[in-house]
């Protein structure tokens, strides 16, 4: 087949797990003889030598909104930011001619659309519908919710609109992914496949030391250092535990420091000989922490929508604690391949509490949550289903029809006419009567 | 059997339709709607104060859609409506593309396929789309005249389709005439310098401008413009900024096929219509617009012998049926 890879942002170029899954499972499809395609954003810093994996990357498209903040240094302005918001929401004219020109010369089977968050989402759908490419679409996390926001509040109507509108074939990463949709207003119409995340481990990594109680139990977190992700959480557990008398636990937090407020926490809670933030290391370095570690502390938010890390570290027997109600949690059971605790600091504190103390016995756990990331979440076991998915969405290719020249003039028209809109309330917005 | 849904920029303001644009519109739809003898479902889609559908005639409804932006102006209004008003239409029918509503309604209808015509340069302000020149869009353009086609800067292909006028409802009536009717766009401003010169009888049938809003005779129905024209000794026709010679042509058409005798104003660029001396006067100010209705006034025979001529020269030219058969024919051009 030739698949036409459409995402925001691709490796090395990225923040998390959404780009790194389409990356392993774009070069896991070249390794089954599919010819692909990867159109992509251009990068924020110049990649030097960039490894291509055999499929041409196409680095054209723009990601305008400050979705990635950290590199976003302008100063904040509502009404701007309001624009911007709209365009890398619902249509970037520039994002849909790379699309549609991309249809033109790849000419592809079908289209493979990953994240879509601040590139102009529903455009980038409106045209590939509209020249008449089947697609696939994956949903890792509430991206068409975002397609019909503006000022993080779905536009209802919108929403109405597009679920009455689009339907294709949606593979979504876990049930809480898709019920989170639903709820903030949009129906995934047409086939729902739950397909999870994979792990790409081309050999079985090195396993993490097992765990025998009394000594020094290592946690760790990968992924972004921010309080949403339960970070904030780990630390408090841990201070709890220390007040209890039991300090031989350290945290190792692998990752960018995007709340800086969590290291005056460890600061304040003198957890400094405990607590290490590591900073953003190399996935390389990140996957050699894990291996040195007990157990991967998640306790993310409920709306999480999966988590790559903890499955990264279940491969190598470093165990999951992760939060029960977690997107996670849906393919991991409790006590077998994972622990589960309630999201709040206590909870977490008495797993740990209980892993140290011998109560839980890791090693049993370990082995098995090890087995099960390897055979049953790997790339190449994920691959074939995807495969199979992406073949079923092309046997109903029926020939490009339209033109780039029309959809990206379509597109124009629909750009200028939400800048038009966005300009209008914000113009009721500094006259005060805005509703 | 086909459908159409004609998407128009233009605010329907209740009890009926005020703008010549809507109404050309809908007058096109009817004559189309009758030339394909019920084989034809025509939509003519505009906004409003609340979603609405009614039946104009066999094969042809007016839909309002409700206006969900601030901005509630005639071309500017839009409403969430819009994909539902496109629905599964084999030809969408754009008025005034260049507008923000009618750019929208292209650019949707183009996107999910349909089969697509505008008619432009009706004279409704551009939109923030312009730049980008929305016609280009379309598949084809239907100019309301030869003189329209040579103004529209498409590069589609331009096929013209003329305005036409109901004949057998706009007859010349019975009764009496008296006084003068201003008509058309603008015809309030027109009717205001008219008023000192012509104290009595004066009516006016237009849209009310933004400045005075519900005044004169805004917004007649069919009805009550045909009893107008009928009654009207003089019809003047108005013009203005916005005013093109194909829009003030809709009111002009059934003034005259009412066998009113008709006064085209400087600016309202009417020549194509009125034979100037024999179906109608044409004007070049307004002292001299002020004469002509005077003489006219006092001249009942050329009243009868001009108003006879404008009633000819509309059934022979403008008639519904041919503009209809006309507007199939491209419909059917689309759809081919």
């Amino acid at each position: 087949m030739k698949i036409l890879v459409v995402s925001n942002l691709y490796p090395p170029a990225g923040l998390g797990g959404y780009e790194r899954e389409c990356a392993e499972l774009a070069a896991a499809l070249r390794r089954r003889g599919h010819q692909l395609l990867v159109l992509t954003s251009s990068p924020r810093l110049p990649i030097n030598d960039e490894a291509k994996d055999g499929a041409d990357i196409v680095r054209q498209m723009r990601v305008q909104s400050n979705i990635f903040g950290a590199t976003w240094k302008r100063r904040p302005d509502p009404a701007r930011d309001r624009l911007t918001e709209g365009m890398s929401n619902f249509v970037d004219a520039a994002n849909v001619h790379a699309v549609s020109d991309a249809i033109d010369r790849f000419v592809p089977d079908v289209v493979y659309l990953w994240n879509l968050h601040g590139i102009g989402a529903l455009g980038i759908l409106a045209t590939v519908e509209y020249r008449g490419v089947p697609w696939v679409a994956v949903i890792c996390d509430a991206m068409m919710v975002y397609a019909c926001s503006l000022d993080d509040v779905t536009v209802w109507p919108l929403a109405e609109r597009v679920s009455a509108a689009v339907e294709g074939i949606w593979t979504v990463i876990s049930s809480r992914v898709v019920h989170e949709t639903e709820e903030r207003g949009v129906k995934l119409r047409g086939r729902v496949e739950l397909v999870p995340v994979c792990i790409a481990e081309p050999e079985p990594p090195p396993p993490a030391p097992e765990y025998r109680p009394g000594e020094e139990l290592r946690l760790v977190y990968a992924g972004v250092v921010v309080g949403f992700k339960g970070v904030g959480i780990l630390i408090e557990a841990l201070r709890l535990l220390r007040d209890e008398g039991i300090d031989a636990i350290t945290l190792d937090l692998s990752g960018a420091i995007l709340d800086r407020g969590l290291i005056d926490q460890v600061n304040r809670a003198h957890l400094e000989k405990q607590v290490y933030f590591r900073g953003a290391l190399s996935h390389e370095a990140s996957l050699a922490l894990l291996s040195s570690c007990h157990l991967f502390g998640f306790a993310t938010h409920e709306r999480e929508p999966f988590g790559k890390a903890p499955l990264e570290a279940a491969a190598r027997g470093c165990v999951p604690l992760i939060s029960a109600d977690c997107g996670i949690a849906e393919w991991l059971v409790d006590g077998v391949h994972c622990l589960k605790a309630q999201r709040r600091a206590d909870c977490f504190a008495d797993v740990i509490r209980r892993v140290y103390s011998g109560e839980i016995e890791l090693g049993p756990i370990a082995r098995r949550a090890r087995a099960a990331a390897l055979q049953d979440f790997d790339v190449e076991v994920i691959a074939p289903r995807v495969e199979q998915i992406l073949g079923d969405a092309a046997a109903d290719r029926d020939g490009l029809r339209g033109s780039t020249p029309t959809a990206l003039r379509a597109a124009l028209v629909a750009e200028s006419t939400v800048i038009d809109l966005i300009e209008e309330g914000n113009e009721l917005r500094r006259a005060g009567t805005a509703g | 059997m086909p459908t159409v849904a004609t998407i128009t920029p233009y605010v329907v303001a209740a009890p009926a339709c005020t703008r010549e644009g809507l109404r050309l519109s809908l007058q096109l739809a009817r004559g189309a709607a009758r030339a394909g003898g019920g084989d034809w479902q025509i939509e003519v889609v505009g906004y409003g104060p609340v979603d609405g559908c009614m039946t104009i005639e066999n094969g042809v409804r007016l839909r309002t859609l409700p206006v969900d932006t601030p901005d509630q102006r005639h071309g500017r209004a839009l409403s969430w409506g819009l994909l539902d008003a496109l629905g599964e239409a084999d030809i969408v029918h754009v008025y005034e593309p260049a507008t923000r509503s009618g750019g929208l309604a292209l650019a949707l209808a183009v996107m999910r396929g349909h089969r697509v015509c505008v008619t432009d340069g009706l004279g409704e302000p551009p939109g923030p789309a312009d730049a980008v020149e929305p016609a280009e869009l379309a598949q084809l353009a239907i100019a309301p005249s030869a003189q329209a086609a040579a103004r529209t800067t498409t590069r589609r292909p331009v096929r013209v389709v003329s305005a036409g006028v109901d004949t057998d409802f706009f007859g010349p009536g019975n009764g009496n005439r008296a006084g003068v009717v201003v008509a058309g766009p603008g015809a309030e401003s027109v009717a205001e310098k008219l008023a000192a010169a012509l104290p009595d009888g004066l009516r006016i049938c237009g849209e009310p401008t933004e400045d005075a809003p519900g005044s004169g005779l805004g917004g007649a129905q069919c009805t009550a413009r045909r009893v107008l024209f009928q009654r009207a000794a003089v019809t003047v026709h108005a013009g203005s900024e916005l005013s093109t010679p194909e829009v003030v042509a809709v009111s002009l058409l059934e003034a005259m096929s009412c066998g009113s005798s008709v006064v085209g104003i400087p600016g309202a660029g009417l020549a194509p219509y009125v034979e100037n001396g024999v179906s109608g006067f044409l004007v070049d100010d307004l002292p001299g617009l002020e004469a002509m209705v005077r003489r006219l006034l006092g001249d009942k025979p050329l009243r009868e012998r001009t108003g006879r001529a404008a009633r000819l020269r509309a059934c022979s030219e403008w008639d519904l049926a041919s503009a209809g058969q006309a507007l199939l024919g491209v419909y059917s051009e689309l759809l081919a």
